[in-house]
């Protein structure tokens, strides 16, 4: 069973306003959430967040729609299946497919042994994506009372 | 099962897990609003409360998580609690479902 599929997305986890204008700030953001919430230790932060920027490189996870999904697989350097989820008003250019700038982060970092759960959520969320009410609620939503 | 059924287990120190089965009969289904009242219905109780569609399991005191479900109208969902209060709370529920959370449509 799928259970709790995004459950992984929780209060701590999410980044209301992102600070960040790039991609790679955007990540290194997100990145720095799963350090403070104890799944990486912080002397692996940049060897995620540069993880996560050379899989963009093999191709964007700006999936269009203003959604991204940066990350990386199975690495040794996460303790748990973990991610953040983090809101830009003004956009982040991300180098999406439809050349549109994100708006919705889900950065995804897989522990080892992951794998098929880290495919699933990536499936779900491309699902997600093509969901006006999750899209148009994730946007709107005020705060992280009105997410959590 | 069949729409509205429950099954209850119980043990002696009063936790017990309910289940119920409900469709989903407003207009748009697990939408923003209805999701809200849901979770935040669902956090005036101590019980563990999730809801069930297909294969996924979510925490129903998450508003993210319940949007996730993408459940549209008709979709057939499990609310099932487990705690003191799980009668209670698959109650509450349940007839948020059943008046298709007050919409006007």
């Amino acid at each position: 069973m799928a259970a709790k599929l995004l459950g992984f997305l929780d209060r701590d986890a999410i980044v209301t306003e992102l600070n960040a204008s790039t991609k790679e700030e955007a990540i290194r953001e997100l990145v720095k959430v799963t350090v403070a919430r104890g799944f990486v230790d912080a002397k692996h932060e940049d060897d995620l967040a540069r993880g996560c920027l050379e899989r963009e490189k093999k191709g964007t996870t700006g999936l269009g729609d203003g959604i991204a999904v940066p990350h990386v697989k199975e690495s040794p350097h996460v303790k748990a299946l973990c991610g953040a989820f983090g809101r830009s008003k003004q956009g982040v250019p991300f180098d999406a497919i439809d050349g549109k700038k994100v708006h919705l982060v889900f950065l995804i970092l897989g522990a080892k042994g992951t794998a098929a759960d880290h495919i699933a959520i990536l499936k779900k969320l491309a699902g997600l994506r093509q969901n006006e009410h999750f899209l148009r609620f994730l946007k709107e939503a005020k705060d992280k009372d009105a997410i959590a | 099962m069949t729409n509205g059924e429950r099954s209850v287990t119980g043990d002696a120190n009063g936790v017990e897990t309910v289940s119920r089965d409900v469709q989903l009969i407003n207009k748009y289904g697990l939408h923003a609003r209805p999701a809200t009242l849901i979770a935040q219905s669902a956090k005036t109780f101590k019980s563990e409360v999730v809801l069930i569609k297909g294969d996924e399991k979510v925490d129903a005191k998450s508003i993210f998580n319940l949007m996730t479900l993408a459940a549209e109208k008709g979709a057939k969902l499990t609310i099932r609690a487990t705690g003191i209060d799980a009668k209670a709370a698959v109650d509450k529920i349940a007839a948020l479902v059943e008046a298709r959370f007050n919409e006007d449509d």
